[in-house]
């Protein structure tokens, strides 16, 4: 694989071109990851691809190897993988809620603590999303209440 | 961001369980421990003192609560199990803890009522003051976390607005 970085100062937006044989999936990993650059998030559907913002994303969560982008109305497959799309979106507004998902805190719409220490957390589609007592401490002191 | 227990957490819950069964067990010492030092180990000093192992047994106690609580209310453990399952399993297992305790250091004795009366009514009153502070503290933390999402969700809306 040949890399050439051009500089110029003139250039205002950096344009980024990859000139391959064919799509591979390591080819489209890549891709989505400079879209995450861009808060931009790759989601595949019915063998489509969406680009999808990722204030769009109620929560992220994985399964069986595979990760799934939730929206309010549709779920789509990421060809990242959990701990990549977190390394980068917890520097906005998305935190670890468990082994196996990411919530965004601008999609909540209420949050309760149950007994047991875990935080049940309602989203903007009512759909209920738990944060596990592991991680609840960090989402108590991100709302101040730690 | 992932919040790890260490020995100390554990530490600090057996000693607060630890901490308020012996002021439960000072005022009952301080009310009746005269009339009972001979019936329960528990008050072998009458309304003097407490024994240093009656403390000790306590302890044990405490650390058996402790690991019990940890063990049920873990997420690896009766992970799909309610909360309210989880609860009666915990009281079954401490009256268990219980009568093996007044069995092997003679805390009361096992085969009269009202010792096993007046246990049912000193454990249902700190459990059920147990619950009513859970629930209020609950509720106020609840509210709090709200307020904090709207201000956290105020603060990036602001945010994105300057950039």
């Amino acid at each position: 694989m040949k890399i050439s970085i051009n500089t110029d100062d003139t250039v205002r937006e950096t344009n980024i071109v990859i000139t391959c044989e064919k799509l591979t999936p390591e080819i489209e990993k890549v891709v989505s990851m400079l879209r995450i650059l861009d808060m931009k998030l790759t989601g595949h559907k019915n063998n489509e691809t969406f680009i999808l913002d990722a204030s769009e994303i109620l929560y992220i969560d994985s399964a069986d190897k595979k990760t799934f982008l939730y929206t309010k109305k549709d779920v789509y497959e990421s060809n990242l993988r959990l701990y990549e799309l977190e390394e980068q979106l917890s520097k906005v507004e998305f935190f670890r809620a468990s082994k196996s998902s990411i919530i965004n805190l601008k999609q909540i719409a209420s949050l309760r603590a149950d007994f047991d220490g875990r935080i049940i957390v309602t989203m903007t589609n009512a759909e209920k999303q738990i944060v596990s007592r592991q991680y609840a401490g960090y989402l108590k002191q991100r709302l101040g209440v730690k | 961001m992932e919040s790890r227990k260490t020995i100390f957490n554990y530490f600090e819950e057996v000693l607060c369980i630890f901490a308020i069964t012996i002021l439960i067990l000072i005022g009952i010492a301080y009310i009746t421990g005269d009339e009972v030092k001979d019936l329960s180990t528990m008050f072998q000093l009458g309304s003097k003192a407490i024994a240093l192992s009656t403390m000790l047994q306590f302890f044990l106690m405490s650390v058996f609560i402790t690991i019990l609580k940890y063990l049920l209310f873990s997420d690896h453990f009766l992970k799909n199990s309610s909360v309210l399952f989880k609860t009666v399993i915990m009281i079954v297992c401490i009256v268990i803890i219980t009568a093996i305790f007044a069995n092997v250091f003679g805390w009361f004795p096992t085969n009269m009522w009202e010792p096993w009366a007046a246990f049912a009514i000193s454990f249902g009153i700190s459990f059920c003051t147990a619950i009513v502070l859970m629930v209020v503290r609950n509720n106020l933390e609840n509210k709090k976390m709200q307020e904090g999402l709207e201000k956290l969700k105020q603060e990036m809306s602001k945010e994105e607005y300057h950039e």
